[in-house]
């Protein structure tokens, strides 16, 4: 099975042949294969930086590689022939591959790898395939990590009987009922899906970002469809089923770089493309999800341990040389060969690997212990994920952490409320980790990627723990570590997380890194944001720069109001990002200057009531988010007032008319002296007009 | 018969003491050999020795010998179980050899062929019980058995965590000697007292006992308050399973516990006395208060006790 | 040779597949299939002596028991199987058809004359035919046996009865439909929640022109006191009588006792398993599904407070059952371990 590039498509044919051979009875069409494409790297980040060491798929779940999940989930499903491309870590799953059963003569499913080092994203890969054109038809679309138990025929023919219908179809995109209160839904894939209810067509997907709460649907939406739905409490299960013009579909968009880049190309294009998307709804017996970070880690293998994933129990083996897990009371998987010391608990919703030996009065529960394990004495493990040839120490206290394979951990340490640590750590004794992550090593430059840096700290020889720079805007990966602890308290836990998230996000709105969001909006903005720049920098002539801005709205499609929203917000932005103005002061002297260049590009967009409107509103939200702003809110407002930019009814308007948050409230508290002064001078002038 | 009580009255005396000392020395010096099997050594013993030269003369030596332990002050049951088959099995050879010396031989490798497979006996027992203690399980057992012991050793060994819960079982207190075996093997036991056996019984999951005898209607006679922990057991369901050999199997049917013969339930030495006065040794539990008999030749259900022994017997 | 054992490992492995995937479904299919793998390997195999045959088998009895641990119809064809193989060798050797009871007895040890452990290792050549011929006969029976099942139903069900049965067992339809073409009676279904597949036998009666009445698993007991006897199928037979049959048949069993109802259970005998019971928790005895039809996944936020089970099968102890009618006739739950003996030798007990 070892193949990549060109000289696979001659294996394949190879293959077909010996087996045609062997079952010359049977006349195998190549058009009734069915093919999966199985992406092993989701590209997603969500185990980094545990994936420099293992690649995302083989991280165990329930001591089994995500890889073997997926692949006997296929199994199942009747797959035929399956195409696994990797990116990071060939070399690894290979092997892994290779030592399978799916390796045997006997096996009915034929694997293929495929390597390519370059790949970043799941359009590179598709790419790439669309390049080998080894895609002969319908195929099912999984990543390497996932876990279900769905025969997956009946969607590929309900996809096939939509072709019939509609020949537009690319993909069936599936998708599973879940409950509110339940977190099975990742928090980077809740999305709004506004479907066609009769055909089952997706209208429209809106990734609900974290902190969003409004999206717009567009009038268009509802004129051709008599009946449409609204769902948020779907679940991605991230597999789809998609027709053979996929590939050559990322082909031809290079800006498609994810699934959700690519839905949302579509149903943006569709009537250039042609294209439609339609949904599947999983039954209720059915069960699909995709592991993606250590929140739907932890979901993912309660849903195992309850036995939602039936067969795909750690009881019913699927790797046929495992010995049988012994499924007892209160969800305690248990192999036969687990040594127990005396006065040790077993609570509840625990699963313990071969070999594994636990010391004596030691607290086990809602964990799982992989095999070849060593635990010491007196030993609370809670809510934590322990991989394969672990020694722990004694007098350990392990709560909401995941601990690597081969670690060791000496005695008396302390793991708390969503540590990680990779494979090969060994932690000294009596340490104390609060959502840490450690690595075995320190980490070189280059195998960071580029919008990772991590300060390293070491705590011993082979345990480094790993601190996010503060200057750094990418606050996603200290908050998936954080993600692990407290995800169980109750339905309050999810609201706590989303909150958190806001205030850990808020402040660095500027920057979106999870996945590049190609808003038209922000894009204009940015636009904007150059131009002025640059004619700040080269001192051009601001007409000149009206007009880049204006061609710019053009190009975007942007409406009036936004405009004039965006330009006020790229020119109170300017002094902080050109000149780096950090405090109040230096803020107000920078933006001084830079007003008298651009006074007439105000001027020539804060015209009406409306755009004033507008100019306050961008002055509120950057004010809210910048806190050099927020001191210097009252000078700005003054300073606006004394150009005759702004007029006081409407800034009266603006302050009455604030929001009950604590932000807009703080925000009024800050500008009430200049509104006091203002109102004084109001009706000193009317006094004035009137005498 | 008479010619023989006449004909050698001393040396059959000096015989009877010497099987005494013999069947008393076994039992004192080896603990785990149960009276049984140490009666069906001196048996053998005895037909080591032997200097008859007939079968007859041989045959009531042997009965002789039989009657001689039974005169000690041990637990009878067993002695005549094991006895019985013991004969029942020489003599079933084909004795149509042409010498008495040559038939001896036979008859003695015979025996010792069959203490062999006696001696395994237990063993295959103990295996078979083990799997039916599994881990978390509490045990309750009855008095000191050697067969239960060796059951409980294995499942300790097999890495099972379990708990036993062991009746004083007066008037020798023997609970406790058990109680001192079982702690040699780490595992965690209880001493109760008889009179707590209602008040134990919510708590434990099965009843183990061993026994002294195994009647052709599939019960058991063994240790008094057997009985007593049967119907306890029966009424709040927990499973009674009983660990024996299968050459405990005697040819007897009692219909209740006066129906059971003196001689098993009382020592010899009592016999003599007002019997009205003495307490019983052993009690009679009927098959209807046991689940299951775990014995060398499989795990049967009482009503395939009955069965064996027809099969012997006819 | 290695061809062979390829092919032989080829069809175990699609073999457990089509189980797994349920392809393959219902006692009697798997049963007959894996007497056809076996049939495979006695063909195809690489064995000269009895005893390498028996090591083969065993082998591809374990292989399959545990991948395939609930279904212990697998095991039973396996172990009757060897039970042939040791008949027909004792038989071929001897030379005349002796009914062997290999039994371990005590008048087996009394008897014995010396080490007579005879390790079938004699070479024997129309040793294959005949295995082959034995294995042709039992095929037959096992094909038979439902329908000898519902020969004898005219015995047990009488006009104007009101009989209780619980889910859908083929046996208990076949039997059902039988009795229906000389008798008429009634029947009343308990659904079987979760699984409801008491709608689809009251259904299939309907059909038949059967009287039937189906009722929730709740008013079992109440409608007990109005049923004259309660016939249900069971997916295993336990070695002390017990049976592992479908979840509520305990229910059933408990309340007929106390109604003093008789409980009549059709088992053909490749059903028939020498496994005892050791406790409830005793692995591969009782089978979780999803806990979906228990409650629902989309419930959201009760499912992480709330252990869920979804059991398959019940115990029912030996004292609820009156009567077991198989295809050699009617038994009684006591004398299950003979007819155990009959089938299987105990050394193949734990494969």
């Amino acid at each position: 099975m070892r193949i990549d590039g060109s000289t696979f498509m001659l294996v394949l044919m190879s293959k077909r042949a010996s087996k045609g051979l062997k079952n010359s009875a049977e006349t195998l069409q190549k058009e009734d294969v069915v093919q999966a494409v199985v992406i092993v790297d989701s590209f997603k980040g969500g185990f980094h930086p545990i994936t420099y060491f293992i690649p995302a798929a083989l991280v165990p779940v329930v001591n089994t590689p995500l890889l073997d999940y997926t692949l006997e989930w296929l199994a199942l499903s009747s797959v035929q022939e399956v195409i696994l491309f990797c990116s990071s870590h060939a070399d690894l799953i290979k092997e892994h591959i290779r030592k399978s059963k799916w390796n045997e003569l006997a096996s009915a499913m034929v694997i293929t790898v495929m390597v390519s080092e370059t790949c970043r994203s799941l359009g590179d890969a598709m790419r790439d395939l669309d390049a080998k054109a080894v895609i002969r038809s319908d195929f099912i679309l999984v990543f390497g990590d996932m876990v279900g138990n769905v025969n997956l025929l009946p969607i590929l023919e309900h996809h096939r009987k939509l072709q019939k219908q509609d020949k537009g179809v690319v993909m069936t995109m599936v998708y599973k009922e879940a409950g509110h209160g339940y977190c099975s839904r990742s928090v980077d894939d809740k999305a709004v899906l506004t479907v066609d209810s009769s055909t089952g067509r997706v209208l429209l997907h809106n990734k609900m970002k974290v902190g969003t709460k409004r999206i717009n649907i567009p009038l268009e939406t509802y004129s051709d469809c008599p009946q449409v739905e609204l769902r948020y409490d779907l679940q991605d299960t991230h597999v789809a089923v998609c027709s053979p013009a996929v590939p050559p579909l990322f082909s031809d968009n290079f800006d498609f770089q994810t699934r959700d880049d690519f839905v949302r190309g579509l149903l943006m294009n569709e009537e250039i493309l042609g294209s439609t998307i339609y949904w599947y709804k999983l039954d209720e017996a059915q069960y699909a999800a995709h592991v993606s970070n250590w929140q739907m880690y932890q979901s993912v293998s309660h849903d195992i341990i309850y036995r939602w994933v039936y067969p795909f129990v750690p009881d019913s083996p699927f790797i046929q040389d495992v010995e049988p897990y012994v499924f007892l009371r209160h969800n305690v998987y248990k192999q036969k060969s687990v040594r127990l010391g005396k006065g040790c608990l077993l609570e509840e919703d625990i699963v313990i690997g071969e070999n594994t030996s636990v010391g004596e009065n030691t607290h086990i529960s809602h964990s799982v212990v992989g095999k070849y394990c060593h635990i010491g004495k007196n030993v609370t493990i809670y809510k934590s994920y322990i991989w394969d040839n672990v020694v722990i120490g004694d007098n350990c206290h392990i709560s909401c952490a995941v601990v690597g394979h081969d670690s060791k951990l000496g005695t008396g340490v302390r793991l708390c409320k969503g540590s990680v640590l990779s494979p090969g750590v060994v932690l000294p004794s009596d340490i104390h980790l609060d959502a840490n992550i450690v690595v075995c090593g320190p980490l070189h430059r280059k195998q960071s990627l580029d919008h990772d840096v991590y300060k390293q700290e070491k705590l011993a020889e082979k345990a480094y723990r790993l601190l996010l720079d503060e200057t750094e805007y990418d606050s996603e990966d200290s908050g998936q570590a954080q993600k692990l602890c407290g995800l169980w308290l109750g339905t309050s836990g999810g609201d706590s997380e989303s909150e958190s998230e806001e205030e850990l996000s808020a402040s660095n709105e500027t920057s979106d890194r999870a996945s590049p969001v190609p808003d038209d909006t922000y894009l204009f903005f940015s636009e904007v944001m150059d131009s002025l720049t640059r004619g700040y920098d080269d001192k051009l002539h601001p007409d000149n720069l009206i007009l880049e801005i204006n061609s710019s709205r053009y190009a975007y499609n942007v409406s009036v109001r936004e405009v004039n929203y965006f330009v006020v917000k790229a020119l109170l932005s300017l002094p902080i990002q050109a000149r780096s103005a950090d405090s109040a002061p230096k803020y107000l002297k920078e933006f001084n200057k830079m007003l008298q260049d651009f006074l007439p590009i105000l001027q020539n967009y804060v015209r009406n009531s409306d755009a004033q409107h507008d100019c306050l509103q961008a002055l509120e939200d950057m004010a809210s988010s910048t806190d050099t702003l927020h001191d210097g809110l009252s000078k700005l407002l003054h300073l606006l007032y004394e150009k005759d930019i702004l007029a006081e009814d409407i800034i009266m308007k603006w302050y009455n008319s604030g929001d009950e948050n604590s932000t807009s409230t703080a925000l009024r508290k800050q500008v009430a002296p200049f509104i006091q002064w203002l109102k004084e001078a109001d009706e000193e002038s009317d006094e004035s007009d009137s005498d | 018969m008479c010619v023989n009580e006449f004909c050698v009255p001393r040396t059959l005396k000096m015989k009877k003491k010497e099987i005494e000392e013999v069947f008393g020395g076994i039992l004192e010096n080896e603990q785990d050999v149960s009276a049984g099997m140490a009666a069906i050594r001196t048996l053998l013993n005895v037909l080591e020795r032997d200097t008859s030269e007939t079968v007859q003369e041989l045959d009531s030596n042997l009965q002789a010998a039989v009657d001689a332990m039974k005169n000690t002050d041990y637990p009878v049951t067993a002695v005549a179980s094991g006895c019985e088959l013991f004969l029942r099995f020489i003599t079933l050879a084909k004795l149509d050899t042409k010498t008495f010396g040559e038939c001896k031989s036979i008859m003695l490798h015979r025996g010792q062929l069959f203490l062999k497979k006696l001696m395994e006996a237990r063993g295959k027992v103990a295996k078979l019980a083990s799997s039916f203690i599994v881990d978390g399980s509490r045990v309750l057992t009855h008095s000191k058995s050697r067969v239960v012991l060796h059951g409980m050793k294995e499942a300790a060994r097999a890495n099972k965590r379990f708990e036993v819960y062991i009746t004083m079982s007066s008037p020798d207190n023997s609970g406790v000697e058990m109680r001192r075996l079982l702690e040699e093997e780490n595992i965690p036991c209880t001493v109760i007292l008889d009179s707590a056996i209602g008040y134990v019984m919510e708590q434990v999951d099965m009843v183990m006992v061993g026994a002294e005898g195994v009647v052709e209607s599939g019960g058991i006679i063994n240790k008094v308050g057997s009985y007593t922990m049967a119907v306890c057991a029966r009424e709040m369901k927990k499973p009674f399973y009983v660990l024996t050999e299968s050459f405990k199997f005697v040819r007897l049917y009692p219909l209740n516990q006066r129906d059971l013969p003196n001689e098993f339930k009382y020592t010899s030495s009592k016999l003599g006395r007002d019997l009205s006065k003495e307490h019983p040794l052993v009690d009679y539990t009927p098959p209807s208060y046991i689940t299951l008999l775990f014995t060398d030749l499989g795990i049967l259900t009482p009503s395939a006790v009955s069965d064996e022994l027809i099969k012997l017997y006819l | 040779m290695a061809k062979n054992s390829n092919k032989t490992e080829e069809n175990r492995n699609k073999f457990i597949n089509d189980i797994k995937q349920g392809k393959v479904w219902g006692s009697y299919d798997i049963a007959f299939n894996t007497v056809n793998l076996l049939k495979d390997v006695i063909v195809n195999g690489d064995w000269q002596t009895a005893q390498e045959l028996m090591v083969l088998i065993t082998a591809e009895g374990r292989k399959l028991t545990r991948s395939l641990p609930m279904q212990a119809s697998v095991g039973n064809m396996v172990r009757r199987v060897l039970k042939i193989i040791r008949e027909e060798y004792v038989a071929t050797q001897q030379n005349k058809q002796e009914d062997v009871d290999a039994q371990e007895s005590l008048h087996k040890i009394v008897t014995s004359e010396g080490d007579v452990v005879d390790d079938y290792s004699k070479l024997l050549p129309d040793l294959r035919s005949s295995i082959m011929e034995h294995i042709g006969e039992f095929e037959m029976e096992l094909e038979t046996s439902a329908d000898n099942i519902a020969q004898q139903a005219r015995q047990h069900i009488h006009s104007n009865e009101i009989i209780m049965t619980l889910g859908k067992s083929a046996s208990v339809e076949a039997f059902l439909k039988k009795a229906a073409t000389e008798r008429k009676f009634e029947v009343i279904v308990a659904e079987c929640a979760p699984f409801c597949r008491g709608h689809e036998l009251a259904v299939s009666l309907g059909k038949s022109k059967i009287e039937t009445t189906v009722i929730a698993d709740s008013a079992i007991f109440a409608i007990m006191s109005r049923v004259n006897k309660v016939i249900i199928g069971t997916h295993t037979v336990m070695a002390n009588g017990g049976l592992r049959a479908v979840c509520g048949s305990h229910i059933v069993a408990l309340a007929a006792k106390h109604y003093s109802v008789p409980v009549i259970v059709l088992a053909p005998m490749y059903k028939l398993s020498p496994q005892y019971l050791c406790s409830y928790d005793q692995d591969a005895f009782n089978s979780f599904v999803s806990p979906e039809g228990v409650l629902k996944y989309s419930d959201g936020a009760i499912l992480s407070k709330v252990h869920v089970y979804n059991p398959v099968f019940d115990y029912v102890p030996p004292e609820l059952v009156t009567l077991f009618i198989s295809n050699t006739g009617g038994h009684a739950p006591s004398y299950v371990y003979r007819l155990l003996s009959e089938l299987y030798h105990p050394d193949d007990h734990d494969l």
